[in-house]
């Protein structure tokens, strides 16, 4: 019986999650297994942004499901916002039970450290506090957005030789996903919220496009916003906060991003008529 | 059949829906001692005083009642409301109160019991969208326990739905 109990006990520790790391450099961002850039960027009011990926020695992305891809367990994400100097750092982690857990390290004005912020987080500068981590990134498939079929595109052949990412279907390989610029905006700014799965699906509002079936979800996207297209774009135009879409992580009208969902609004009547 | 297999069988039948009433019946408790009349029935002249407008129950700012611009604040008066009790302005701008009837347009129709709990836990519209603003007690109702949510939620979606479309909230002037 004790044996049994230390045994439980050894196995508890073996598991047991340390809290968040108070600095930056703790998160192992230096082991950081590549760096990558999606296709489609999330609008952040202009800010510059770099993004890496860790990968536990020997682990491997499963690619089977196209729009949902298993990370595994020990998996890292960092993705830092510059605005003249470097703001923050946004840190995604996979836990050994399969959850996942976020948190801001919020750099000093020299730039030369970044702590963590506090789970309310910083709205002075932008910081989003961990519920808002949630809002976005718990309403996809995966919580990592930018690391995914569609978002990575031309770099599949390159990440399936290294090996990083395996059961890729061939005809991803062949034929990796290309979006329209409007509706590659639409994905990477709305689609984690607006989507068929997600939360949300009663708004009935699909955005998001899926590597599996690109045509479909680009025909259901279109006949989604066929029947609120004004109120779309009323929406990405507006400078009002509490109307404005992205509700989160920007405040500022993003005048490219308008006009690539204007394009594909005018470029698609057939489809969008009602 | 005996007697008691009977009785047995007509408890096991009527156990659900008992459940539902009583849950029902504990989200209507909730949602009338928590107030929300309070904002989201608007309020009219009766022969006592002002009182809730139970025709209009729960629907929210009336959609016709088109408001001018609020008063600025003085001194140490900072926040006005409407008459009818629907419409608040303050330092955060003005706010409407939501309908929360189950109209599916205008209401809470579409929304899943996730989307409920997620706004009075996260304070945002649907758990991600835009803030709720005051005067909605969010600090306070956040700490609703789960089964109440559930509770109101379920009151909620089983009350007249009325068609109303309540006005967006407006920022504060010159923001």
């Amino acid at each position: 019986m004790r044996v049994l109990l230390l045994l439980f006990l050894l196995s508890a520790a073996a598991h047991a999650v340390p809290p968040l790391p108070a600095r930056l450099e703790e998160t192992g961002i230096e082991g950081a297994t590549l760096a990558f850039t999606p296709q489609h960027a999330l609008w952040s009011d202009g800010s510059a942004k770099r993004r890496w990926l860790y990968l536990p020695p020997g682990s491997t992305i499963d690619a089977a499901r196209p729009d949902a891809w298993e990370f595994p367990r020990g998996t890292k994400a960092w993705k830092q916002f510059s605005r003249g100097g470097r703001i923050e750092t946004r840190f995604i982690e996979r836990l050994p039970d399969g959850s996942w857990r976020f948190a801001a390290y919020q750099w000093n004005a020299q730039g030369s450290q970044a702590l963590l912020a506090p789970p309310e987080g910083v709205p002075a500068v932008g910081i989003p506090s961990r519920a808002d981590c949630l809002a976005c990134h718990e309403g996809a498939a995966v919580p990592i957005l930018g690391f995914s079929a569609v978002q990575l595109g031309p770099e599949l052949k390159r990440l399936a030789a290294q090996g990083l990412v395996r059961n890729l279907p061939p005809a991803l390989l062949e034929s990796p996903p290309r979006l329209a610029p409007g509706l590659g905006y639409l994905h990477a700014n709305c689609g984690h919220c607006h989507n068929d799965a997600g939360p949300l699906a009663g708004v009935e509002l699909a955005l998001a496009q899926r590597a599996a079936a690109p045509r479909e979800s680009a025909e259901r996207s279109l006949r989604s916003l066929a029947a609120r297209r004004d109120d779309v774009l009323r929406r990405l135009r507006s400078a009002n906060p509490y109307v404005r879409m992205p509700p989160l992580g920007t405040r500022v009208v993003d005048a490219d991003g308008v006009a690539l969902v204007e394009s594909l609004l005018q470029s698609r009547p057939k489809e969008l008529s009602p | 059949m005996t007697r008691m297999t009977i009785l047995a069988t007509f408890l096991l039948l009527a156990a659900p829906a008992l459940a539902d009433e009583a849950k029902l019946a504990r989200g209507k408790y909730l949602v009338t001692v928590a107030g929300c009349n309070d904002c989201h029935t608007p309020w009219k002249m009766g022969a006592n005083g002002p009182e809730p407008d139970y025709s209009l129950m729960l629907s929210g700012h009336p959609q016709a009642n088109v408001l001018p611009r609020a008063p600025k604040a003085q001194g140490p008066w900072v926040v006005s409301a409407a008459a009818t009790n629907t419409a608040w302005a303050g330092p955060w701008g003005v706010s409407y109160t939501a309908n929360l009837t189950p109209d599916k347009e205008t209401g809470l129709g579409k929304w899943t019991q996730r989307n409920f709990t997620e706004t009075i836990r996260t304070g945002r519209h649907m758990g991600r969208g835009r803030p709720i603003l005051p005067p909605m007690p969010i600090p306070m109702y956040k700490h609703f326990t789960d089964a109440d949510l559930e509770a109101i939620f379920a009151y909620l979606q089983s009350i007249p739905a009325i068609r109303n479309k309540v006005p967006e909230p407006l920022p504060p002037e010159g923001s």
